[in-house]
Order: C-alpha cells, then structure tokens, then sequence
C-alpha cells in the first residue's frame, strides 16, 4: 500500500517536471520570438581592429572576397576620422583610418533610432566605433558589364558596415581652436566691457 | 561664324562633359515585406550603393543583404543564415538598362528638368548566387541636381534557390514585395589607381 502511494507520487513529480521543462520551454520561445533584434553594436567586439592595417591588408588581398567572409556579420571596433556624414532617414559615416585618403572607402551606417548619438559628429571628427560587418564591394572583374563598371567607381573597394554604436568622439582640431579663440574673444570683451 | 563655330564647341564640350558625368549613391533604401494570411513582416536596408549614367544608359545596384534590419531578432538570424546564406552570398546585384531611353533623354532635357518620369529597365538581377534576367517598371525624379531612383517589384523566393521550410510556409511568403528608393548625386571625381 505504501509503496503504491509512494510510485504514484513518484508520477506525479515526473508529470510536474516534465509540465515545468515544457511550460519553460515555451516561454523562452516566445521570448526568442519577440525578443527585438539590436540595431547598434554593443558589448565585446569579436575583433579590436587598427582601420589603416586592415584596410592596407584587404586593398592588398587578392582573394579579398573570401578573406573577407570571417568578417561578415562579426562586430569589430575601431578608431577612425569622419571623412563625410551622408544619409538622410537614416546617417551614415564615411571613414578613413587617417587624415589622408584611405584606399577603402568605409561606410558606416547607423540605425535611424540612433539619430541623435550622432548628429553632432561632422566632417573631420575623430571617432571610436563599434559596427557589425556587411560586406566588401569589390569592383568585378567582368569589363563588358557596364552597370557594375559603374559601381566600381574607379576600382575602389568599399567596405559596409552597419548597426554602429558611437564609443567615442572628439572635435576636430580646428573647431576646437576655433572655440577657444571665441572663449578668448568673449573674456576679453567681457573684461574690456564690464556690466 | 569663327566666334559660332568657338561657341558651339564649348556647348558642345560642356554638354559632352556634363552627359559623362555618373550619378552615385552609398546610401540608398530598400525595403521588402512578406505577407501571408497569418503574419507580415518587413525589412529595411539604407546601404544600397547605386549608379546611373545618362551617358552609356547603364543602371546598377549592389545591395549588402546582411544590413537588412528586422524587428525581431530571430527573424534576422534565421533571414541571414537560413535563407539567404549571408556569409556565401554577402551581396544582391542588379545590371541593366532603361528602355525607351531616348525619349526619356528627350523629355527630361538630357536629365536636367525637374520632373517625374516613368521608366522601364531591363537587366540582370543576382541574388543567392541566381542571375535572372527581369524588367522592372519604376521613375526617375529629377529635382535640382539629384536624381532619384524608385521602384516597386515582387521577386519570388523559389526562383532564386531560397528555401522556405514546410513548417515556416504559412508565416513566410514566397512571393516578396520590394520597393527601392535610391537619391543619386553627382559622382565625385577620384584619382584612378
């Protein structure tokens, strides 16, 4: 008697457990399923990377678009200064390792829920970013398709990267100047004209 | 008639030289929904690199498949390695021409008058590694220097070897609609390498 109660509570435990694993289960899925997906970069990058090696070493790469392929869809974080800012529902960073022309052209997309982290970066900037890697356009090699020819701008690779997060970011040298030279400006007058 | 003949080649030079000049953008939109009876759902891409020549009449867009931003995360995960195999085929291409373009260059003033135009193109789209040859109604807009390119199109998954499970073909649509909206800009010049 005993031990028919004791196999039946037994069951009822197994049942429970089963119910609990399943209940879980579903609710993680839903989870999953709903969980939005991220529109920035964030967290650990997979790869901290220096912008003028890595686009020295991808314009030099013959076998560029397979090399390439360990990148995509990975985050990398880097530092690099704002050549352009273009877009409009959405911005985009045109980048370059260093003051002189870079020989990729980089292109750094953020969502346009992230408007506002950027708007204040312009042309000449230094920036930290931390993007998600989407491709190297690399200029095809077909000289009767005219529409690619097009694209391919002169043989320039470029390189798209996306759902950007801004790390860092400081003002450009001359505007930094510029504003000291009006804090100065101001003081002076100030002193000058007393109220 | 030596000044007409000094004046008509500058014309003819400058017009010459503004006709070769091609239109660009990085930036570009585009935007696809899948609808079934039971769940729609939509993508946007702001990554489009397009060109036009009103010069040779060559079209083109290269689209970076993996800057497709969903809502729901798994969604995108399942887009991006399932379906469309990303990391194998990182980009979508399109090539081709505009029908008709003669009486499009007519009308438009060699793409100078603002306006809206209806064109048609034709050419070779590539996607998940399949070239299809497809024509495409869409406008040019000429506003102000800018030209725009739009469009609306359906492509069909199955034509281009993407495979939507049995168990994901009431959620997920075969039949895909497109719509393209691409601002060009005057392509800079660049030293060539």
């Amino acid at each position: 008697m005993g031990l028919q109660i004791s196999m039946k509570m037994n069951k009822k435990r197994i049942i429970l457990l089963i119910a609990a694993i399943v209940g879980l289960g579903i609710v993680y899925g839903i989870y999953m399923y709903f969980k939005p997906a991220s529109v920035s970069s964030t967290g650990e990058p997979d790869f901290n990377i220096n912008l003028t090696t890595w686009l020295n070493d991808l314009d030099a790469d013959t076998a560029a678009t397979s090399t390439f392929s360990a990148y995509i869809n990975k985050s990398i974080k880097f530092d690099a200064y704002v050549s352009d800012v273009v877009g409009d529902s959405s911005i985009t960073l045109m980048l370059s390792p260093g003051k002189e022309e870079s020989p990729i052209e980089v292109y750094a997309n953020f969502d346009a829920s992230m408007k506002k982290e950027v708007e204040a970066v312009v042309a000449g900037d230094a920036v930290t970013l931390q993007c998600i890697c989407n491709g190297l356009e690399i200029p095809s090699t077909d000289p009767s398709d005219e529409g690619m020819a097009l694209l391919d701008d002169l043989g320039s690779k470029q390189l798209k990267l996306s759902r950007c997060h801004l790390i860092n970011h400081s003002k450009k040298e001359s505007d930094l100047s510029v504003s000291r030279e009006h804090e100065t400006s101001e003081t002076s007058e100030n002193n000058e004209n007393p109220q | 008639m030596k000044r007409a003949f000094i004046l008509g080649t500058v014309i003819f030079s400058v017009a010459s030289a503004l006709n070769a000049q091609v239109y660009k953008t990085a930036t570009g939109n585009i935007k696809f929904v899948s609808k079934t009876a039971i769940e729609e759902f939509s993508a946007n891409n702001d990554q489009v690199t397009a060109a036009f020549s009103p010069k040779s009449n060559a079209i083109a867009f290269r689209v970076p498949v993996n800057s497709f931003q969903f809502k729901s995360a798994l969604m995108q995960k399942h887009f991006q390695e399932n379906y469309m195999q990303t990391a194998e085929f990182p980009f979508s291409t399109y090539s081709g021409k505009l029908e008709d373009f003669a009486a499009i260059q007519t009308a438009s003033a060699n793409f100078s008058k603002n306006g809206t135009y209806d064109v048609i193109t034709k050419g070779t789209h590539e996607m998940h590694g399949v070239k299809k040859d497809i024509t495409v109604p869409g406008k040019i807009t000429v506003a102000n220097g800018t030209i725009t390119l739009s469009a609306t199109m359906n492509v069909l998954c199955s034509d281009y070897g993407i495979n939507i499970p049995a168990a994901s073909k009431k959620s997920v649509s075969d039949n895909i609609d497109i719509s393209i909206n691409c601002p060009l800009e005057l392509a800079k010049e660049k030293k060539k390498k």
